[in-house]
């Protein structure tokens, strides 16, 4: 499903976060990347997303390369990515429903259909109280759900988050962790950044380890057999 | 299709929201559109009004004949027959000295004015309808009219007219002259509004662009925006026109009888109303959609 050819980013200053990175990705996997701070996990997440273009080197999606698509084709692509921001990225100038149903917007749904999918989101979070909030008021943890919630709205085929779990208690961090397995059993693709040991040992399928921009491991677990 | 409605419905409704997101701000814009927009929307409908009545005039080609002082009735009967013989002529009306005199008199003012003379000063004359209104026609009259015995002077009443024509034309030129110098300051207002209204969502776009947003998409809550600042700033000129017209035609009540004229300015009629608001709306949207162009982030 995602594909990356040997994929190097430099960003404009010069700095070079990936260098030489291959890996495949497969349908309904469920993936985590770990590293050290700035190695290179969001780089590599935006990259997936086509939100970032490689230096050089090929990221595929679906076979498809994304350097040879369209911006219109590309966003099209994005709107069917489930995607968790490190910085949240909320608007703050509408409520926590609002911010939820924005991908549903751009996906046309409307009325009740989007009524019921923004409530079933919300409650899977435990955030149906806080509709109505302004996201400004909430914690950091209760913003991070938000996002979680507005990524998983869509019922996407593939989802990217980056730390989803970054400013959760363990109780939140458990349920999170928890609705990314169920997506997983019903077979949507998950790639997530994470430093959480608790989620890399108890969900972990597959480990991709992230060093100065390089992939320094790429290990199978089966950890996830045993978690409860 | 129901969906291509609930999009353009969204944008439409986003653009309503940031209008009155910004009440004052935006009805400052919409102010100063309506300002700059109704000198050319108020001179456009005064220069047609002017043409209507100037046409009115024009298709009533006069020719008047004053006699000499000193001619005799027997003239003045034989200018009757031969002008009543003439080719072109439509009907003529005969208006001795004594009539002019007395009509005059009936004038306020001119009558004590009148009373000094001892001698009537005023001429024979006759009112000459031709048939066409043919300039080149109406010249040749002229020239006929004036080679008779005891013939002082032939006027062509319909000179003012064309005079009124050429001046018209010259006033439409105005008009248009002005109407592009204010377009063009319509289009700076709309260009700049849209472009700050860009700048303060830059969260809320960078947002709907990661959620993967098309640029269409992106593109036409500021679309509608401009659209709807042409609207409501053609509603504010045409409002501020109306009132103009209306100021005027209180001069006008004063003023048109002095020169035996009932003219009045007509409110503006329905085609030009929804002409005016169409051909500013879609300005708006065209500035909308080049400042959007200009100053929307491009994607990476
Ligand atoms: N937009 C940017 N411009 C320049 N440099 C950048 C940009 N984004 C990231 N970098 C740099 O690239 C490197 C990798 O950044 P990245 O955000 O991918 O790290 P990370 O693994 O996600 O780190 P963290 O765990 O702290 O989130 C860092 O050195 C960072 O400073
Ligand atoms: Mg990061």
């Amino acid at each position: 499903m995602i594909r990356l050819d040997a994929v190097v980013k430099r960003y404009p200053d010069g700095h070079e976060a990936l260098s030489g990175v291959s890996l495949d990705i497969e349908a309904g996997e469920m993936v985590f990347v770990t590293g050290h701070s700035g190695a290179g996990k969001s780089t590599l997440l935006k990259l997936m997303a086509g939100i970032e273009r490689p230096s050089s080197g090929a990221v595929l999606l679906n076979g498809q390369n994304l350097r040879q698509l369209s911006n219109t084709a590309l966003a099209r692509l994005r709107q069917n990515i489930g995607l968790v921001f490190q910085d949240h990225r909320l608007l703050f100038d509408r409520n926590v429903w609002q911010n939820v149903a924005s991908p549903l917007t751009l996906a046309g749904s409307y009325g009740d259909d989007m009524k019921r999918r923004v409530g079933a989101a919300l409650e899977k979070v435990g955030l149906s109280d806080k509709a109505l909030a302004n996201p400004v008021t909430l914690s950091g943890g209760e913003q991070q759900r938000v996002c979680i919630a507005r990524a998983i709205v869509n019922r996407p085929r593939l989802v990217l988050a980056d730390e989803p779990t970054g400013g959760l208690d363990p109780h939140y961090a458990r349920i999170i962790l928890d609705i990314f397995r169920s997506f997983h059993q019903a077979g949507v693709t998950l790639v997530i950044a994470s430093h959480d040991e608790v989620a890399l040992s108890h969900y972990a399928t597959r480990i991709l380890h992230l060093e100065d921009g390089r992939l320094g491991g790429d290990s199978e677990t089966n950890s996830a057999e045993f978690a409860t | 299709m129901m969906s291509w409605f609930i999009q353009h419905g969204r944008a439409l409704r986003n653009a309503l929201t940031r209008l009155s997101r910004s009440p004052v701000g935006s009805l400052l814009a919409i102010l100063v559109i309506g300002a700059t927009l109704c000198l050319p929307v108020g001179l456009y409908h005064a220069i047609n009004e002017a043409g209507t009545l100037g046409r009115s005039v024009l298709h009533e080609p006069h020719i008047t004949i004053f006699m000499a002082q000193d001619a005799d009735l027997i003239t003045v009967r034989s200018t009757w027959d031969s002008l009543q013989a003439q080719r072109g002529v439509q009907s003529v009306r005969y208006i001795s000295s004594e009539e002019a005199l007395a009509e005059m008199k009936a004038a306020p003012g001119l009558a004590e004015a009148l009373s000094v003379l001892d001698k009537n000063p005023l001429p024979h004359t006759f009112v000459v309808t031709a048939k066409s209104a043919d300039p080149n026609q109406l010249e040749a009259l002229r020239q006929e009219f004036s080679g008779w015995a005891k013939v002082e002077r032939v006027q062509l009443d319909s000179e003012w007219a064309h005079r009124l024509a050429a001046l018209l034309v010259f006033g439409q030129h105005l008009v248009m002259g002005v109407a592009l110098v204010m377009g063009l300051a319509l289009w700076a207002v709309i260009v700049n509004t849209v472009r700050l209204q860009i700048l303060s969502a830059r969260d809320e776009l960078e947002v709907s662009h990661l959620m993967g947003a098309t640029r269409t998409t992106i593109r036409r809550p500021f679309l509608y925006f401009g659209f709807l600042q042409g609207l409501l700033g053609a509603a504010a000129a045409l409002g501020l026109a109306t009132l103009g017209i209306h100021l005027l035609n209180g001069l006008l009540t004063d003023l048109t009888p002095l020169f035996g004229l009932d003219f009045h300015l007509q409110p503006f009629a329905l085609k030009e109303l929804l002409l005016c608001e169409a051909i500013t709306g879609i300005l708006g949207w065209i500035a909308a959609y080049v400042s959007v162009t200009a100053y929307l982030p491009r994607s990476r």
